[in-house]
């Protein structure tokens, strides 16, 4: 090989070479646009309320703990590289009745048409709190959980008379009206 | 690169439903809880020689007779509001209880096999056709189902000296004998 014909070689290289490169930045400057921090949830209850009573048919026993299963939490998350976010459930407004304990657990998420990191749920019942938020699900990464009305995280509230306090219970002749409020947020 | 790149952009067009975006806070969601605590009022027995029947809309029925030695337990759950008590009162129904015969019931305070606020024993009575209070002040609370749980309830027959307690007709004595929970005054 001469001069001029090596020299216009490595020229038609470097030119295909550049030109490759400007097609890659390119392509990673949409990804960035595109894939934006997301974290949204929701659940198929919702605003219809989840109903509970306590009481007893037989003389001599405690009023029975009560559970609900309707509910489930759905979530669409997109994180950013190495951190991960978490689903807090709170009372944030109305009063548990006195005398009784409202607790709340949730299953993994249904499988079915979900995808992605799900995270881990905490695995004992949480008593729900008016003072702070306790976690239910953590270390969610990006996933999503399914629409249909039984996909996501499964609820179950169980509503029990408190040992201790059972005789500060009254009976309610209105339904009382608590209200719970879930976040997901960033651990970080 | 490029179908990397294709499924990462489906991805989040997948996991971006409309439905989902409507919250003016994507991230909290809340839901209304609705809890009830009707108010409860039963009474029951447990024992070994008991007769028992729950009449609706009255109370609990136990049959004694003069052979009836054994104690029998008197459960009960109640849930109050918060201005209420709830009473526990017996009278005597029905039977062939001859006049001349006095049936005395004893109450014992509950044995503590349960939990809130227990009623309290007024203590023995004789029992007649007119309902009496024997068990007072009953708050939200709950004895405990069966035997060694709840108040204690003891019958003794009384004879005048001169009845013949040997006589037959004594073993046909069976008298029917109600207990109500009721709300308290």
């Amino acid at each position: 090989m001469n001069m001029p014909s090596a020299f216009l070689f490595f020229l038609l290289l470097s030119v295909m070479f550049s030109g490759e490169m400007i097609a890659q930045v390119s392509a990673y400057d949409q990804f960035t646009i595109v894939v934006n921090d997301k974290c949204m949830l929701s659940t198929n209850t919702s605003p219809s309320p989840v109903s509970m009573t306590l009481s007893t048919s037989v003389a001599g026993s405690a009023v029975s703990p009560v559970s609900n299963s309707n509910m489930y939490i759905k979530v669409t998350s997109i994180v950013p590289t190495g951190s991960t976010r978490k689903i807090t459930a709170i009372i944030s407004n109305g009063t548990v009745p006195a005398g009784t304990i409202l607790n709340l657990i949730s299953a993994p998420c249904t499988s079915i048409n979900s995808q992605g990191a799900l995270g881990s749920v905490v695995s004992t019942p949480i008593t729900l709190l008016k003072t702070s938020d306790q976690t239910i699900v953590d270390g969610i990464g990006s996933c999503y959980t399914g629409l249909s009305t039984t996909d996501g995280y499964h609820l179950t509230f169980t509503w029990q008379p408190d040992q201790t306090n059972y005789y500060l219970i009254n009976a309610t002749p209105v339904a009382t009206a608590v209200t719970v409020t879930f976040t997901i947020a960033s651990n970080n | 690169m490029k179908l990397s790149y294709c499924s990462l952009l489906l991805l989040v067009i997948i996991s971006s439903p409309g439905g989902l975006v409507s919250a003016q806070k994507d991230n909290v969601v809340e839901t209304p809880v609705k809890v009830s605590i009707p108010s409860v009022s039963l009474v029951g027995f447990a024992g070994s020689n008991t007769h028992l029947t729950n009449i609706a809309g009255k109370g609990a029925e136990q049959i004694i007779t003069p052979s009836i030695r054994d104690t029998t337990w008197l459960n009960y759950s109640s849930i109050v509001d918060e201005k209420s008590a709830n009473v526990i009162s017996v009278n005597i129904n029905s039977g062939n209880l001859p006049a001349e015969v006095v049936v005395k019931l004893n109450v014992g305070e509950d044995v503590g096999a349960g939990a809130g606020t227990m009623g309290k024993s007024t203590g023995k009575i004789t029992l007649s056709e007119y309902p009496q209070a024997i068990i007072t002040d009953i708050g939200s609370c709950y004895t405990g189902q069966g035997t060694k749980k709840g108040h204690p309830l003891t019958y003794s027959w009384e004879w005048p000296s001169t009845y013949d307690v040997n006589h037959p007709s004594i073993d046909n004595i069976e008298v029917s004998v109600i207990y109500t929970l009721t709300a308290g005054k």
